[in-house]
């Protein structure tokens, strides 16, 4: 046996072609066809060249095989959201491919890729209309059958074709491919690596034609390749959190699988409670005997947490709990994103209960969040809650590094010796924040309690009492308030239309607003990531440069504008978009709000730069000069 | 002057008092529950445990107040969420003794869900449930330990739900260390409390805690004529022998009911983990990351 090299490939002629420095591809099929295992070594392979990526996978509801699809994006340059319309569909079965077909639109030229033994002939493809798309007829399970001698290769057979037609990074594939198998044997690594390379021979023998697509990168270092909830498991490890419980749930169960992994090494214990209830209980008691602590979960388990939310909240006990936002209400679509678990979040305790709300907008946000979430929860004893969502939880996406020291974390104040005399547990002082003991600490012993209480922590029925201690608690909000440093800016200040979004909806304003620029249209982005408290001052000295604001969001109801309302004052013009959860924000549904929305004139050149089947083709010559004007924030 | 200096510096144990806070008890006037604050601080001197090290988790209910009369850390959470926050307590800082405990309701009715999950895990934690057969601190409705056909505030024509075994169910759970203990009497109830803290492992003690607002004064000759000690020579390592004992309705066993010394402790099992996470080397935290870089 032995490695068979591809003869070369003619190469496209660029500019014939659509020359473009960033791909998406999609993968459908069925439970034994490989499909996400195809899609990870893609992903893989990218990161491992230096390219950006962004892998997103879609299941249907079988808990192994049944339908699946996954998504790759990969670019030279940043990619920031899962890329609209596809570039190329593999399809290994078009009964799978219907459930995902909306996820799964092609772009008008696109490649599809499917099946040569399938019935279907290519005019018979369940396809988007009006599409001018290449289809190809591939053997991929003959290939695998009569070169290998075994079926199961078909999907790496299918990689070695695409890397041959669209010139995806070969050295990754083998490396991903050598990675993935490590653990097996010689032979299974041989064998899945003469499928890569009789899948390109098959292409660069039976391809001759030009395809509409013509991918072009430079290889970079390696890039970082993770999850959100993997990032966040990192980000809290290093922020010194050493107690976790959790309960599985979809789709957060990561984090506590990362965390039971790594917690036993850093003398950290992770619990997989009996329920939600007892897990944040567990964290609640690990953080009472002084530990950084924290549970993670979704919708469903976060409502099953709110009493103890409250009950760390009048404690004053540090405590971070991730949501990981899945589409509700009750078990709603456990395997897909949305944001409408935010007015929970904020107001979902009874009570006057003090939660601080933090919210990454993308995976390796989700590592530095987690640094803010300990250090705000630690430093003012308070319960902080990060609401990440699935997109961002569930996708694999590749990055430089992570600084690792760039986030300062506070530790959790306790009493001077001095102050230990005489203690009071919850002192009243200027931030609100009393220096606190914990079991074990000599002369600190106080009693926690979720009753209302007195400065010494001693029960109280009395009113005026307890409003000294909400005001003293409320105190700590006022501080968290005037962090300025969790806001992203994006586009030219004094912009007149500005983009509002929260969380994983930052991808597709952030991209919108960088086409936008590129073409001369004035437009501005914000996303804060705190969400309680409101940066109230700064999205308000924004709102105020602004004549039309656009709120974004995946929630039916509109939860994040109703809030902005109930807090803030709003620009005279303010556009709402707002829908469930369950699919996500298309860039080209942003792009036609500004379109909507600008008072400008936008001329059909303008119109041509901002035409998301194309986005970020930055290798073709733009066809208007580029007409950057005024300050950019950060693109 | 605290305890463990009384203790370092005058060589003799500590006195009871030292272990209560200047808190005055909310409880009635014949309360059962005074006994049990009065045993548990008793306990703690015996002991000689210092205060700092020790930290009482209750839920809610009238018993669940216990951790504000006493000088040691203490938590007064939520109703139900004893035994998981001790849980919590104890695994964060395994030095500590840590004691859960509540009343019936608190434990068998809402926080029920988690007894055999604490019991399967074994942490080691003392648990004291004062079993008053009642709901006291919402003014007299029916408990999972009210006996069928009792008239209260929830039940105009008597309970009809039938109550539970508590020591029965503790038994199926495999708790390590299961006691039966009567208000009436701290001498016992305080040796109990003792066993039950050394025990390496979850400790249940069943304390019959009478209330008399809203049972009657007559709950403690009731008890009284039921309450009987283990006969001697009773082998508490005898699973069957512990079965029969909570099976037997027309009496109320005291003393230790059931022992089980060979299961390791929760934090031992942890213990064990983190060995064998750290067995091919551990790189520090800041380079985690580098395990994500293909």
């Amino acid at each position: 046996m032995g490695v068979i090299t591809a003869p070369e490939r003619k190469k496209v002629v660029p500019w014939e072609t659509r020359t473009t420095n960033q791909i998406t591809i999609g993968i459908a099929g069925s439970g034994g066809d490989g499909v996400i295992a195809s899609g990870e070594i893609l992903a893989s392979a990218a990161a491992r060249e230096g390219l950006y990526t962004i892998l997103t996978k879609s299941y249907g509801p079988t808990i192994r095989g049944g339908e699946s699809s996954c998504r790759v994006r990969m670019g030279h340059n940043r990619v920031h959201s899962q890329g609209d319309k596809l570039d190329v569909l593999v399809c290994f079965n078009w009964d799978d491919f219907k459930l995902f077909k909306n996820e799964l639109l092609l772009k008008k030229d696109g490649v599809v890729l499917y099946p040569e033994s399938d019935p279907l002939a290519p005019e018979q493809l369940p396809l988007n209309p009006g599409l001018e798309p290449r289809i190809l007829k591939v053997p991929f399970l003959k290939l695998a059958k009569d070169e290998l001698g075994n079926p199961l290769m078909k999907n790496i057979v299918m990689l070695g074709v695409l890397a041959s037609l669209f010139d995806l990074p070969r050295e990754g594939l083998e490396s991903a491919i050598r990675h993935r198998f490590a653990r097996k044997s010689a032979q299974i690594i041989d064998l899945n690596l003469r499928a890569l390379s009789i899948g390109e021979r098959w292409a660069a023998e039976n391809v001759r034609e030009h395809l509409p697509v013509n991918f072009f990168y430079t290889t970079a270092p390696p890039k970082l390749l993770m999850t959100g909830n993997e990032a966040i498991a990192l980000g809290a490890l290093h922020s010194g959190c050493r107690f976790m419980a959790g309960y599985p749930i979809t789709p957060a169960t990561e984090i506590m699988e990362l965390m039971g992994k790594y917690l036993p090494m850093f003398d950290g214990t992770m619990v997989q409670a009996e329920d939600e209830i007892a897990a944040i209980s567990m964290t609640v008691g690990a953080s009472f005997a002084g530990v950084p602590s924290m549970t993670a979960s979704s919708g469903p388990g976060i409502s099953l947490m709110q009493e103890m939310i409250g009950a760390a909240s009048i404690a004053e006990l540090p405590l971070v709990i991730v949501n990981v936002q899945r589409v509700g209400p009750s078990t709603g679509i456990p395997t897909k994103s949305e944001q409408a678990d935010l007015l929970q979040a904020v107001y979902g305790g009874h009570g006057d209960d003090l939660r601080i709300v933090l919210a990454p907008c993308d995976v390796e946000d989700c590592y530095e969040i987690a640094h803010h979430a300990f250090s705000i929860a630690e430093g003012y004893q308070v319960p902080v809650i990060v609401l990440s969502d699935q997109f961002i939880g569930q996708r694999k996406a590749s990055f430089l590094s992570l600084d690792v020291d760039k986030i300062p974390v506070e530790k959790r104040k306790t009493p001077t010796r001095n102050e230990l005399k005489d203690y009071l547990r919850f002192r009243m002082t200027t931030t609100g924040v009393s220096p606190v003991t914990s079991p074990g600490m000599k002369g600190g012993e106080y009693l926690a309690s979720g009753i209302a209480h007195a400065e010494n922590g001693f029960p109280t029925s009395a009113a005026d009492l307890n409003d000294f201690m909400n005001r003293k608690r409320y105190r700590k909000l006022e501080h968290i308030r005037q962090r300025h440093d969790l806001n992203y800016y994006y586009g030219l200040k004094g912009a007149a239309l500005g983009l509002l979004g929260w969380g994983s909806t930052k991808g597709v304003i952030r991209e919108a607003v960088q086409m936008c620029s590129r073409a001369g249209i004035d437009v501005a982005g914000m996303v804060p990531r705190m969400l309680n408290p409101l940066p109230s001052e700064d999205l308000e000295d924004w709102f105020k440069t602004l004549s039309t604001l656009v709120v974004m969001e995946m929630s039916h109801t509109g939860q994040f504008l109703k809030y902005l309302r109930s807090q803030l004052t709003l620009p005279a013009r303010v556009a709402h978009y707002a829908r469930s959860g369950g699919s996500l924000i298309p860039l080209e549904d942003v792009l036609n709000l500004v379109i909507e929305h600008t008072e400008e004139e936008i001329s059909d050149n303008q119109r041509e730069i901002i035409d998301p089947e194309d986005i970020f083709d930055l290798n073709r010559p733009p066809k208007v000069q580029m007409l950057v004007r005024g300050e950019v924030c950060e693109v | 002057m605290t305890a463990s200096e009384s203790v370092a510096q005058s060589g003799s144990k500590p006195s009871a008092k030292e272990y209560k806070s200047t808190l005055k008890p909310i409880w009635c006037s014949g309360c059962g529950n005074y006994a049990v604050l009065n045993a548990l601080t008793q306990a703690f001197a015996d002991l000689g445990t210092p205060r700092h090290e020790i930290a009482v988790i209750t839920g809610i209910g009238c018993s669940s107040r216990l951790p504000g009369y006493l000088s040691t850390y203490g938590f007064n959470a939520l109703h139900g969420r004893a035994i998981p926050i001790a849980t919590g307590v104890k695994l964060a800082n395994p030095d500590l003794t840590v004691i859960a405990a509540g009343g019936d309701g608190d434990g068998f009715s809402i926080g029920g869900g988690h007894l055999p999950h604490v019991a399967r895990r074994n942490v080691d934690l003392t648990y004291l449930v004062m079993d008053n057969r009642i709901y006291g601190l919402t003014k007299g409705q029916m408990s999972p330990t009210t006996p069928l056909d009792s008239y209260t505030s929830t039940t105009q024509y008597g309970s009809y739900d039938p109550p539970v075994n508590m020591v029965g169910f503790m038994l199926a759970y495999k708790a390590s260390f299961i006691a039966r203990a009567f208000a009436g009497n701290i001498k016992q109830l305080t040796s109990l409390i003792v066993q039950g803290v050394r025990h390496r492992g979850f400790s249940f003690i069943h304390i019959l805690s009478p209330c008399i607002t809203y049972r009657g004064k007559e709950e403690y000759d009731i008890i009284r004529s039921a309450a009987v000690d283990l006969p001697d020579g009773y082998d508490h390592t005898d699973l069957k022998a512990a079965w029969e004992i909570s099976e037997d309705s027309s009496r109320l066993h005291l003393g230790v009911i059931y022992t089980n010394d060979n299961l390791p402790s929760y934090d031992q099992r942890l213990a064990d983990v983190e060995k064998t996470a750290k067995a091919k080397g551990v790189v520090p935290v800041e380079r985690l990351i580098d395990e994500f870089r293909p």
